[in-house]
C-alpha cells in the first residue's frame, strides 16, 4: 500500500512531540489526526479507522499500555498497526509494549529518519482490507442511464451500456414510457442477440408482458404507434 | 412460402367459448388452429403434429395445472416452440413462475386484439403471416428518444477499501457510471442516498453465464473511503503472514 494520503493517528499529550511527528508524517504525504488522551483517541476511532497509530506510553488517565490491551480486544482497532514512541528506554517497557501487541518501538527524542522509515515500512506492508460475503450474497439495486428509442404495440427498444441477458426480467425507473404506466407489466429482454449502436451501446428489444387492454390503447394514443 | 405451410397454433383452455373465439380470430389472420380442453389431449397431439405456437390458459380447471402443461410441452414438443400463457391472474408471481417453467410470453384475459396480433407477429415469423398482419399496421415501431433508467439487481460478492465486486447476469460496459442502493450499500457508505460508482472491469466467469464486475468508489471522496474502512475493520480478518 502506498503511503500517500493514508491516515495516521498520533496519541501524545505533548504538543511539541505532536507537532514534530505531524511534520514528519505530513512530509511523507500522510494525513494526520491528533489526540491528547486515550479517551479522545477512542472517540476518533469510533468512526474513523486510521492506517497507523503513533502511541505515547505515558499519558494522563489511561496509559499507552492499557490502550494496547484495549486494542487487542477490539477487532476494529486490532487491524491497525501501532508504533510506540516513548522516552522509556528500559528493556522491560519495550518488551511489555511489544508483548501487548505494539508493532514497533521508537525512542524519544524522535529521529526523523528512523520514524519515517518505520512508518513507510508498516504502511507499505499493509494489505487492503477486504470482505468476501461467505454464504448469501446481498442483492443491491443498480441503476444506469438508458434510452428508449422505439416503441411498438407490445415491445420497446432500449439502448444502454448493458448487454442484457436473454429472456431476463428487467425494470425501468420510472416504470413508465410516454406517461404510460407499465408498473403492472413484466418487462423481459428478448431472446435475440443484442446489437450495438455506433457509440458502442447495446440495443435491446424489451418485450412487455401482461399488457392490459387499457395500457395497450394508451401506448397507441400517446404516440407509440 | 408454400400454401400447405400455413402456421399452426394450438389453443388450450377449459372454456369452450374462449377456444372458439380465439380460433375465429386466428382464422381471420389465416392461421390454422386446433383447440383443446385438456392437457392430455394436447400432449398426445403435440408428439405427432408439433404446432408453430401454443396458447395455454393457466387455469385449466380444478384438476389440472397450466404450469405442468408448460413443462410437459417443453419436454415433448420442439424446445424452440413459443408458448404464450393466457390467464386472468394478474399477480406477478404467477407470471414469473410460468415464465420460469418455460413459457415465452404472457397475455391477460380479456384478450386485446391489438396485443394478440402483435404477439403473433412477433412469434410466428413467416412472410405470409407478416404480410397479412402487416395490413393491420400492428408490427410498427415508433421512433422516439426518451431518457430512462435501467434497473437491475446484481449481488455483491466482495467489498474492498476502494470499491466492490458484483456478480450479474448482464454485462455492463467498462467506464459506465451506476448508482447503487440497498441496505448493505447504506451500511458501507454510511449514507442514506444512492452511491455513485464507476465500472472499472467486467468479465465473464469461465463456464458460467455470469459476469463479475469491479466497481470503484470515487477516490476523491475521502469520507466514503473512511466509512468503507470503518465497515471493513469490523469484518476483515487479517491474513496470517507466511512464515
Amino acid at each position: 500500500m502506498s503511503v500517500q494520503g493514508k491516515n495516521v493517528l498520533i496519541i501524545d499529550d505533548s504538543e511539541e512531540v505532536r507537532y514534530l511527528e505531524r511534520k514528519i508524517l505530513e512530509n511523507l504525504g500522510l494525513v494526520v489526526t491528533e489526540a491528547t488522551t486515550i479517551d479522545l483517541a477512542m472517540d476518533i476511532l469510533k468512526d474513523k479507522i486510521p492506517h497507523l497509530i503513533i502511541l505515547d506510553l505515558d499519558l494522563p488517565g489511561i496509559n499507552g499500555f492499557d490502550f494496547l490491551t484495549i486494542r487487542s480486544q477490539t477487532p476494529e482497532i486490532k487491524v491497525v498497526p501501532v508504533i510506540v514512541a516513548s522516552s522509556r528506554s528500559d528493556k522491560e517497557s519495550v518488551n511489555k509494549a511489544l508483548s501487548l501487541g505494539a508493532n514497533n518501538y521508537v525512542l524519544k527524542p524522535i529521529n526523523t529518519v528512523t520514524l519515517s522509515q518505520r512508518v513507510i515500512k508498516h504502511i507499505g506492508s499493509l494489505e487492503y482490507m477486504r470482505y468476501t460475503f461467505p454464504y448469501i450474497l446481498p442483492e443491491v439495486s443498480l441503476q444506469i442511464k438508458a434510452q428508449v428509442t422505439g416503441i411498438g404495440n407490445t415491445n420497446f427498444i432500449l439502448v444502454s451500456p448493458v448487454r442484457l441477458a436473454k429472456n431476463c426480467p428487467i425494470n425501468i425507473v420510472p416504470p413508465s414510457i410516454n406517461r404510460v404506466n407499465l408498473a403492472g407489466c413484466v418487462l423481459m429482454s428478448s431472446s435475440d442477440t443484442a446489437g450495438r449502436n455506433l457509440s458502442g451501446r447495446y440495443i435491446a428489444d424489451i418485450n412487455v408482458m401482461g399488457l392490459k387492454e387499457t395500457i395497450s390503447k394508451q401506448m397507441k394514443k400517446n404516440g407509440a404507434i | 412460402m408454400s400454401a400447405d405451410r400455413v402456421p399452426l397454433v394450438y389453443v388450450v383452455d377449459d372454456e369452450e367459448s374462449f377456444n372458439s373465439l380465439l380460433a375465429l380470430v386466428l382464422k381471420r389472420y389465416g392461421i390454422r388452429s386446433e383447440t383443446f380442453q385438456s392437457s392430455r389431449a394436447v400432449l398426445k397431439k403435440v408428439k405427432t403434429h408439433p404446432p408453430d405456437l401454443c396458447i395455454v390458459d393457466l387455469n385449466l380447471g380444478p384438476h389440472e395445472k397450466g404450469y405442468d402443461l408448460i413443462a410437459s410441452l417443453r419436454q415433448l414438443g420442439n424446445p424452440d416452440m413459443p408458448i404464450i400463457i393466457c390467464s386472468s391472474d394478474k399477480e406477478r408471481q404467477v407470471i414469473s413462475h410460468a415464465l420460469e417453467m418455460g413459457a415465452n410470453d404472457y397475455l391477460l384475459k380479456p384478450l386485446d386484439r391489438e396485443v394478440l396480433t402483435a404477439k403473433l407477429l412477433q412469434y410466428i415469423k413467416t412472410a405470409e403471416l407478416g404480410f397479412s398482419l402487416g395490413e393491420t399496421n400492428s408490427g410498427g415501431i415508433y421512433q422516439t428518444e426518451i431518457e430512462t433508467h435501467l434497473h437491475l439487481n446484481p449481488k455483491i460478492s466482495q467489498v474492498e477499501e476502494s470499491g466492490l465486486t458484483i456478480i450479474s447476469k448482464h454485462l455492463i460496459l467498462k467506464g459506465s457510471v451506476v448508482h447503487l442502493e440497498g441496505e448493505v450499500i447504506r451500511e458501507i457508505s454510511g449514507r442514506d442516498k444512492p452511491l455513485m460508482v464507476t465500472i472499472v472491469s467486467s468479465e465473464l466467469n469461465p463456464g458460467e453465464e455470469i459476469y463479475t464486475a469491479y466497481l470503484e468508489f470515487d477516490p476523491t471522496d475521502k469520507q466514503l473511503i473512511e466509512n468503507a474502512r470503518a465497515w471493513l475493520s469490523k469484518r476483515w480478518t487479517k491474513p496470517v503472514p507466511k512464515a
